[in-house]
């Protein structure tokens, strides 16, 4: 095992009291689920060889999901990927039409992250190496830069907005050489999404198209493109908590982000996207509901059953869809092992005893959630440990019992109207009275 | 007119003799007093009519009756119909007792005679008919007397003439003597009085002239000459009224019993009347009368019964009187009395006689087979016969005769001595009540063959009938067609066991049904279990049957099945689980070989089935495969069952959801639409499908489908803790060393020293992934632990890079050479010391 490095305990700890999935370090505490996690290292070195791969990763609330996209990210990181990781809400997804879509593209590329700046917004270091680079070319080339970024970027002009992405590039160079601040970060808002309007994006970079709604897709395939370009192996989109779109009413709206996610099946499964991967976390509803769920999608349905041959206790990991069991009281109980030893090093060990004591208390306050959903568990076990470390003198065994484990309700699973996260149409009618 | 007349006779009789008297007095009697010689005068007369009077009256009785025969008959007649029965026969016992005292003493010798020859033949019957016998008899005067040319009876051979009609015998002739008190008297109703007139046609064959009890002196002559046509005729004529036929009868009774003739008569009559009863079968007086007649007469004229008599049993069942036929009860009683056990015939033909008997349908459509199960249960009972307490009430022959003219009781006994009095058996409760438990049971089990009998009264022999039939009567009533059916069993067993269910039906039933009812398949599967095979479905248990045009599938149960009715609830609920599992196995429209094996390991894997069941679900569940269930007749019974239930019920579905390892929309589908139907949320069965497989290595100790949903149930939570499984977390440990080492490559970070040696030859290279200005930011940047941000824009800024990018720049090649960022943002950036280090260390061995 590699050394725990102290920034990546401290990062540790502070997740896991804060109830949330580490972002650094998660190899020290990962339990088990090798064939999953070797199956989708797999999927990153093809994409960092110029494939694509989309992965569903489905598995019931509290069994990891999360957890595990946020390994294969690091994992795809260290593999020389670049990410764009978010979780889809209400106000952000796939597709709308209310600007929830380029919310979802937002704040992706805000979460934008390289294996150097792993916590995300690494999307002007992105676009600046690739500057750099071209600036330098062109010294070498005696060409102006400019001209070295249009030529590089050319291809782009066949992707769908391709000509307005290389555009905003250039006008970064601009800003950079000019020393118009300004420029630049309205170029790095544009690539973000974030502006609202095509006129605003006219006046400040005088393009005439914008990331909206429509086009989220699009420029996710920019994005791969470029990120190449930039001297990267590729991007690894993430997108969490699908049921999101489960949750949406409207058949219409669902259909539609559906529709979304079987193009962008059908480019991965087809090839014609390059260096690009997709993992979809959702609970076994978004995937399995009949009615509301991804086999409600007639297409989906198909291309999402699984490898037929699979049967009899045969195993095929490489289809689309990777399902997450839950965990057990031994995964829990080598969880908590694994906690300790990132925690308490390699001295001071808690006794394996206290570790059992400790379930059989969880077990006795919430019952078999404390190891379906071990959220709680293994926040107060943190918390355990932290009083243990700071007060030397405290026996483990005078503070189990006074524990306060408390259950977790699991997703709201409340239905979600279209229009949630859309933009006013007027601030006018935001407030009125009688 | 007789009385007044008999007045003035004694008045004018007196005073003749007084004067008599007087002259006899004055001339003999002169010497004695004069108060003697009045006396003598007044007294002697008296003495004299009264003699006369006497004498008189026994000359003139036959004389007075048949002179005036026409006359006195009329009168009689309407006297008579007037006249109640009870009242008569009163009048009859008074006069049988003074009557009989007279004969009695000459009976009783004749009939000790006659059962002492009788005792020397027939010693080996043991039942001797010893009458002291008490037959009164009426009769107003002697028979002795004749009149005419024939007087009484005139036995068989004998040719009798009356109104130009020749008779063979066997009647009465002559003037009838009076019946009953000198003032209510009637002539013996069966006497042919040649005298009376006699019309010249007998036409009145209905009978519409004849009174109810007919006498051949009080019917009118176109009757007689009806009676004595067929009389000539030999009696042959069955269709005439019945009343002619008594009047034979009435003299046939008379002679047997109170002219007491000789055996051989006795057996001639006791013949007679058989034909007769025969004749009129249809009559049912006829058969009352004259069984009772012959109930009585054939022991009498056997004197005693046989008890392997096959006519007796026969006319013993054919009785028709309320009570026990006479012959059962000398039989039951000489049998008891003997001290012999009684046998199943025996006990059989007293409950069917029994007037408190209770029997139903299934005992007389069905009566052989009945009295041949009746017997099987018996014997197996009561291996011995059974045994009857002695009654204390002993048994009397009475016999009330049909003519009304007279009545006789005889005592009986038995035994070789002839000295054991016949007990009354027909007060005993407990014998008939053994019967008629046997009798029930034996009622229940013919109740299927019964019913079907009912249906089809010519279904006897017939496959289905004979299916239907206890299978301990097979042996008693076989079947040819039974036995090919067996054959056509094995062969459509052997050939895989479905067939087409109107083909079954048809060669069960001999015909084809317009549509499966509920009824033909149910008979069908008793049928064939009964013949040892299987039918699946059963419409008791199933879903539904199959329609037309569907299969059925028959399978060797192994054994004869009687009560097909009989399982256990497992076996229910295993077969609704089987239902549902196939349901959603059929699903996806095609049924795999890993489904069909999940679907038999579920039935192996049920526990609390006999074999037998087992055997049913196998069946069942062939069915199912090819007849797939459908939602709608799944949906009744869904809603219907309970919650502690619902468990298993999910556990079966989604258990042969992952059957193939591969969900299916369409699986899905059936499992959201069985989940709505048991009232549990649909959300759950994503959690189930889901939660049953389990594609983790470790968790793998058996097949992903033994992980059902349903039946983790939060345990003791002492147990649970203590219940960790040692060997599970080794081998989550293994697996997540095996997931380490896999991270551990991706994320490996060398260890400093020694990757530091391995790269310190390379070093005059070392740079040489970076450009000059890179380079030349690098040089920089080693001279510092940490740069704010500012300081490092502008020296990034001197070189003519933009931050950001340079610092992505220089962090890969970091990446590259060492597998470490340089430069790491935090709060301004920090350069790593190890690093810096080892460049520096080069760069001065570059120089």
């Amino acid at each position: 095992m590699s050394r725990l490095k102290p920034r990546e305990r401290d990062a540790i700890v502070q997740a896991l009291r804060a109830g949330v999935v580490p972002k650094l370090g998660l190899r020290h505490i990962q339990v088990g689920r090798a064939r999953e996690i070797e199956e989708l290292v797999k999927d990153m070195d093809r994409i960092a060889d110029g494939g694509s791969a989309i992965r569903f990763i489905i598995g019931e609330y509290g069994s990891g999901k999360t957890f595990f996209m946020n390994l294969i990210r690091l994992v795809a990181l260290e593999k020389g990927l670049v990410v764009m990781f978010a979780d889809l809400a209400p106000d952000r997804r796939i597709h709308a039409t209310g600007g929830q879509a380029r919310g979802l593209y937002a704040e992706m590329a805000r979460n934008l992250a390289t294996r150097t700046k792993p916590d995300g917004g690494a999307l002007s270091n992105v676009v600046e190496r690739f500057v750099s680079q071209a600036h330098h070319d062109a010294e070498a080339q005696e060409q102006s830069t400019d001209e070295i970024i249009r030529q590089r970027l050319a291809h782009f002009e066949e992707l769908t907005g391709g000509f307005d992405f290389a555009q905003v590039i250039r006008r970064y160079w601009e800003g950079h050489e000019t020393g118009d601040e300004e420029l630049k970060s309205a170029a790095i808002r544009w690539l973000r999404g974030e502006f609202a309007t095509k006129t605003d994006a006219r006046k400040a970079l005088g393009v005439r198209t914008i990331v909206n709604d429509a086009s989220v897709y699009d420029h996710l395939k920019l994005m791969s493109a470029f990120v190449c370009e930039a001297g990267y192996k590729g991007l690894l989109v993430g997108l969490d908590e699908m049921v999101n779109l489960y949750k949406l009413t409207s058949s219409q709206a669902r259909n539609a982000n559906y529709e979304q996610i079987l193009r962008i099946l059908n480019d991965v499964l087809q090839g014609s996207a390059e260096s690009l991967g997709f993992l979809m976390g959702g609970t076994p509803e978004f995937l399995m509901n009949t009615r509301r769920g991804l086999y409600s999608y007639e297409a989906l349905q198909s291309r999402l059953a699984e490898n037929t041959f699979a049967r009899d206790g045969l195993v095929d990991l490489s289809g689309p869809v990777i399902r997450l069991a839950s965990l057990t009281p031994e995964d829990l109980f080598v969880l908590l092992a694994n906690i300790r030893a990132v925690m308490q090093g390699e001295e001071a060990i808690l006794p394996d005893n206290a570790l059992e004591a400790f379930m059989a208390h969880c077990s006795d306050r919430i019952g078999e959630a404390y190891f379906r959903t071990p959220r709680n568990t293994v926040t107060a076990f943190v918390n355990l440990l932290a009083v243990l470390e700071q007060n030397p003198g405290v026996e483990w065994s005078d503070l189990i019992e006074e524990l306060d484990v408390a259950e977790d309700s699991g997703d709201d699973m409340s239905d979600v109207d279209e229009s949630v996260g859309a933009v006013p149409e007027s601030d006018e009618l935001a407030s009125f009275r009688l | 007119m007789s009385i007044v007349w008999k007045i003035l006779r004694i008045v004018g009789l007196y005073v003749v003799f007084f004067f008599v008297s007087i002259i006899v007095a004055a001339i003999a009697l002169d010497n004695l007093p004069d108060t003697f010689e009045a006396l003598f005068a007044l007294f002697a007369p008296v003495v004299f009519v009264w003699w006369y009077e006497k004498s008189r009256a026994a000359k003139t009785a036959d004389k007075v009756d048949s002179r005036s025969a026409a006359n006195f008959l009329t009168t009689n007649q309407a006297e008579y119909s007037t006249k109640p029965k009870p009242y008569q026969s009163k009048q009859n016992y008074a006069e049988l007792v003074r009557v009989g005292q007279q004969e009695k003493a000459a009976l009783e010798s004749a009939a000790e005679r006659r059962s002492a020859e009788k005792l020397a033949r027939q010693k080996q019957t043991s039942r001797i008919l010893n009458q002291p016998l008490q037959a009164e008899r009426q009769r107003k005067s002697s028979p002795a007397r004749s009149h005419g040319r024939h007087q009484g009876w005139v036995p068989k051979g004998q040719f009798v003439t009356i109104a130009g009609r020749t008779i063979d015998g066997m009647i009465y002739v002559g003037s009838p003597p009076q019946i009953g008190s000198s003032y209510y008297g009637e002539s013996c109703r069966a006497y042919i009085d040649p005298l009376l007139s006699v019309a010249r046609v007998g036409s009145d064959k209905n009978g519409d002239n004849m009174s109810y009890w007919p006498g051949y002196s009080s019917i009118p002559a176109v009757c007689r000459a009806t009676y004595l046509d067929w009389l000539v005729d030999g009696r042959k004529d069955g269709t005439i009224n019945p009343g002619y036929m008594f009047l034979f009868f009435y003299g046939l009774e008379r002679r047997f019993l109170v002219d007491q003739p000789s055996d051989d008569e006795k057996q001639e009559i006791v013949e007679e009347v058989e034909r007769l009863k025969s004749l009129f079968s249809a009559n049912y007086s006829v058969q009352r009368y004259l069984g009772e007649f012959l109930d009585i007469a054939r022991i009498m004229a056997m004197g005693g019964i046989s008890l392997d008599d096959a006519t007796l049993k026969q006319a013993i069942l054919e009785n028709h009187s309320w009570d026990l036929p006479f012959s059962l009860k000398f039989a039951l009683g000489g049998m008891i009395a003997d001290g012999k056990a009684l046998n199943a015939e025996w006990l059989h033909l007293w409950l069917l006689c029994h007037p408190e008997r209770r029997l139903r349908t299934p005992a007389e459509r069905c009566g052989d087979e009945f009295k041949a199960l009746f017997k099987l249960k018996f014997d197996a009972l009561h291996p011995n016969g059974l045994k009857v307490r002695t009654p204390r009430k002993l048994l009397k022959m009475d016999y009330r005769a049909a003519s009304s003219e007279f009545n006789c009781s005889v005592n009986l006994t038995t035994g070789d001595g002839a000295d054991v009095a016949i007990p009354d058996v027909s007060d005993l409760r407990s014998p008939v009540q053994k019967a008629q438990k046997i009798a029930d049971e034996a009622m229940d089990e013919l109740d299927k063959f019964s019913r079907y009998l009912g249906r089809n009264p010519d279904g006897r022999g017939t496959i289905e009938a004979q299916a239907l039939l206890p299978a301990e009567l097979w042996s008693l009533f076989p079947s040819d067609e039974l036995e090919a059916l067996k054959d056509w069993a094995r062969e459509q067993v052997a050939a895989g066991g479905l067939v087409p269910a109107l083909d079954l039906i048809s060669r069960l039933e001999g015909e084809t049904p317009k549509k499966l009812g509920k009824r033909n398949l149910t008979g069908a599967a008793d049928a064939l279990a009964r013949i040892g095979f299987g039918m699946a479905p059963d419409p008791r248990f199933s879903l539904r049957g199959p329609k037309i045009g569907e299969p059925v599938v028959i399978f060797e149960l192994g054994e004869v099945v009687e009560q097909l009715e009989d399982v256990s609830p497992a076996y229910r609920a295993a077969l609704f689980e089987l239902a549902l599992a196939t349901f959603v196995a059929h699903a996806d429209s095609k049924i795999v070989a890993a489904e069909r094996r999940a679907l038999r390991e579920k039935i192996e894997a049920t526990t609390g089935l006999t074999e037998l069941e087992r055997k049913r679900l196998y069946a069942n569940l062939e069915w199912y495969l090819d007849v797939p269930p459908d939602m709608s007749w799944l949906r009744s019974k869904l809603k219907d069952s309970d919650a502690e239930h619902h468990l298993a019920l999910r556990a079966a579905v989604v258990a042969i959801a992952h059957a193939d390892s591969v969900i299916k929309p369409e699986e899905v589908t059936c499992i959201e639409k069985i989940y709505k139907a048991l009232g549990i949320d649909a959300g759950l069965a994503y959690a189930d499908l889901h939660a049953g497989d389990v594609p983790d290595g470790p968790v793998r100790v058996k097949a992903a489908e033994a992980e059902t949903p349903g039946e983790q149930i939060p345990d003791e939570p002492k147990a649970k803790a203590a219940s960790l499984d040692a060997a599970r977390i080794a081998a989550i440990r293994n697996d997540t060393e095996r997931v380490s080492s896999v991270l551990g490559e991706i994320f490996s970070v060398d260890d400093d020293e020694s990757d530091a040696s391995i790269a310190a030859p390379a070093l005059p290279s070392s740079l040489a992934g970076l450009d000059p200005k890179h380079t030349s930011l690098l040089e920089q940047i080693i001279q510092r632990e940490h740069w704010t941000d500012e300081e490092f824009d502008e020296i990034a800024q001197k070189q003519g890079l933009m931050s950001s990018g340079a610092l992505e720049a220089i962090n890969e090649w970091a990446f590259e050479k060492f597998d470490e960022a340089l430069l790491d943002e935090y709060d301004g950036y920090d350069v790593s010391s190890d690093i810096a280090d080892t460049l520096r260390a080069e760069m001065t061995k570059g120089d």
